[in-house]
């Protein structure tokens, strides 16, 4: 199905993103998340990309 | 031409009904010496009574058809077999005659049809029904492999195949010998031959077939 | 349809498949996922929050609609899919997620204490996990779990093996113990309990000596009613056969005793289904040859008019136009011969089939008939196969001898199409 294939790239690629400019922010200073959120974050990234991809594998 | 005199048979079947009304069927064409209903029984009465054609079921418990004929030819080598089944299956009937039986024909065959059967194996001959014709040819039909090399066992001449095909469309040795031109004798013949080739030939699917086949029960 | 779909769409609390109030199912199907992923997360997050996620469960209570009966009649479809999507990434994803909600809680402040949530957590999963590996393993291995509907092929399930159940439900012991042992250290009660620990371990070991024969027998044991059970289900089947087709007609043949004929033609039906049934559908099967469809044909003769007829057959080959148009002109010539000549004795066919061409021979010994004469409509069947032959790029010979019967070859080449 194409569709469903281009969906999880679509969001594994925004979710990566989004994640690699928290870090950068993080690591430059601008924005202070704690443990946390930080962990939090990666986990989301990670569970939305498995996710996605397990319900649109059909 | 067949001689004057009554055979002489014995009727060996697990099924004592089946039994009774063969020997029915076969009353004053035949004369039945006795009957059997299992291979040890059977035995026994073969090799006393000596009858001239032996009425042998395929199916039958301890051993079948098949067993009769090996335990029979340790005492009376010469006895001949007519195998009598209702089953069509190629395996059964393939085995028997390679066991050692002289013909097949099935069940539903009519009184004097068994009783002209009986006459033409006591006379030496080999009675072929239409279906064992179609196996037969069906087992000749493929290629020969390497190691089926016997070309006298194992093909068929064309005049057997043409007789084969006859007997196969219904008609009789009679009916054959003037289609073909021949005698009748010489229908007997080729038939025979056939038959020799089938107890003897190593093609596969002969092979195979009997082999498959564990006539127990 | 469409208001089922409709339904499909919308988030509702699925009553019938809840185990308190159907949320979980509701989401569950809204989602598409199995309702145990979805009660597993909110269980876990109702303890992380310390209560709070209870409340939340509330509100969705009060808020969602209750099922309607559209949504059943979809679910009995659905449910022949299978009710689980996409295996384990959906259950890694929703736990990554719910680790990822659990921390932004944890960040927020609503939380119980990390001694308590995180071993929970693990318990959870780890419960969950043998829950559902319990669920699967009460079906044996071999068979297919809720088998669609033919043609639609599934992958919604992935192949069981006991490999992976083994793997599967150790995981989940792993989980569990896991999680035990995080809660015990987190309350330094660890030491203690490694004692009590050994000596329960020694015990368990000691036990399982004991009774490892006995249980290794009642393994065998029941394996064995297994296969008894089998046993006698087809046995059963076997004399539900039996009732049904062979002791019918033997009642039938016994109403029409008087009449030789119908009993013949009852007897040589029955001895046909239960030839094929007992050696495995040879002749009947359906599976598009000549020879099948020949035999097919020479039944619905013999049952028509109670005519004895013998099918001989040598080689086969698949049924195309030209076989079926052999076929076509056979069943002629074999009515043609059962209305003659079935009283003079069956009916003998032959059929050679090749992969270059096919023949049949149809022989009766009814009173054969003169073939110059023109005895009304046998004449004008006789050509009517010819003619239907020759129009296939067949050929038919009739040849008939007055007092010895007919016999009509069939004979035609395969096409060359293809």
């Amino acid at each position: 199905m194409q569709s469903g294939v281009d969906r999880v790239s679509l969001a594994s690629g925004a979710a990566l993103l989004v994640l690699g400019v928290l870090l950068l922010l993080e690591q430059e200073g601008t924005l202070d998340l704690g443990f946390n959120l930080l962990t939090a974050l990666v986990a989301a990234a990670l569970g939305t990309i498995l996710l996605i991809s397990g319900l649109s594998d059909d | 031409m067949t001689s004057g005199a009554k055979p002489s048979a014995v009727i060996v079947d697990d099924h004592e009904i089946f039994r009774s009304g063969v020997r029915a069927e076969l009353e004053g064409l035949v004369d039945v010496r006795g009957d059997a209903g299992s291979v040890e029984e059977a035995v026994r009465l073969i090799v006393t009574e000596r009858p001239d054609v032996v009425l042998l079921d395929v199916h039958m418990p301890g051993g079948g058809g098949v067993e009769v004929i090996r335990r029979v030819a340790e005492e009376r080598p010469a006895q001949r077999f007519l195998a009598l089944s209702v089953s069509d299956a190629p395996d059964d009937v393939i085995a028997v005659v390679r066991g050692g039986a002289r013909g097949y024909v099935t069940k539903t065959i009519s009184g004097p049809e068994l009783a002209d059967a009986v006459r033409r194996v006591r006379d030496g001959d080999a009675v072929f029904s239409p279906r064992l014709a179609g196996f037969v040819l069906d087992a000749f039909a493929g290629q020969l492999t390497e190691a089926e090399v016997d070309p006298e066992l194992d093909q068929l001449t064309n005049r057997e195949r043409e007789v084969l095909r006859l007997i196969a469309r219904g008609y009789l040795y009679k009916e054959i010998a003037l289609e073909l031109s021949i005698s009748p004798k010489t229908v007997e013949a080729h038939v025979s031959a056939v038959l020799r080739k089938l107890q003897l030939s190593n093609r596969h699917e002969l092979s195979r077939w009997a082999v498959e086949r564990r006539l127990v029960d | 349809m469409a208001e089922a779909t409709q339904a499909a769409t919308r988030l509702i609390r699925d009553r019938e498949r809840g185990l308190i109030a159907g949320v979980c199912a509701g989401v569950a199907r809204r989602l598409g996922i199995d309702p145990l992923l979805v009660r597993v997360v909110s269980v876990v997050l109702a303890v992380a929050t310390g209560g709070i996620g209870a409340v939340a469960y509330l509100v969705l209570w009060v808020a969602l609609p209750e099922g309607t009966a559209a949504v059943a009649a979809e679910r009995g479809r659905r449910s022949a899919l299978g009710v689980r999507r996409g295996g384990w990434r959906v259950a890694a994803g929703a736990g990554f997620l719910t680790l990822s909600l659990l921390l932004v809680l944890r960040e927020l402040g609503l939380w119980w204490s990390d001694a308590v949530v995180w071993p929970f957590m693990l318990a959870a999963a780890g419960a969950a996990l043998l829950w559902r590996q319990s669920r699967l393993s009460a079906r044996p291995v071999d068979e297919p779990a809720e088998a669609p509907a033919p043609g639609r092929p599934t992958t919604a399930r992935r192949a069981r093996t006991p490999l992976t159940d083994l793997y599967r439900g150790g995981f989940g012991v792993a989980l569990v113990v896991g999680a035990a042992l995080l809660f015990l250290s987190a309350n330094d009660a660890l030491g203690e309990v490694r004692d009590a620990a050994f000596a329960a371990i020694v015990a368990v070991l000691a036990l399982a000596l004991i009774l490892a024969p006995f249980l290794w027998r009642l393994g065998r044991n029941l394996a064995a009613e297994r296969a008894e059970r089998i046993r006698s289900q087809e046995r059963a089947e076997l004399a539900a056969h039996l009732h049904d087709s062979v002791l019918q007609t033997l009642t039938l043949m016994q109403k029409c005793a008087g009449d030789p004929r119908e009993v013949a033609t009852l007897a040589r039906r029955q001895e046909r289904e239960l030839r094929s049934w007992l050696f495995g559908g040879g002749s009947m099967s359906d599976d598009g040859t000549l020879g099948a469809a020949l035999r097919r044909v020479a039944a619905e003769v013999e049952d028509a008019h109670g005519v004895a007829i013998d099918v001989v057959a040598v080689g086969d080959r698949p049924l195309d136009a030209s076989g079926e148009a052999l076929i076509a002109a056979a069943r002629e010539a074999l009515t043609n011969a059962a209305k003659f000549a079935g009283d003079a004795g069956p009916v003998a066919v032959y059929c050679e089939a090749s992969a270059e061409r096919a023949q049949v021979f149809i022989r009766d010994r009814g009173p054969g008939f003169d073939l110059d004469a023109v005895p009304g409509d046998r004449r004008g069947v006789r050509d009517s196969i010819i003619a239907r032959m020759k129009r296939n790029g067949g050929e038919a010979r009739v040849r008939s001898v007055r007092g010895e019967g007919t016999e009509i070859e069939l004979e035609i080449e395969a096409q060359v199409a293809t």
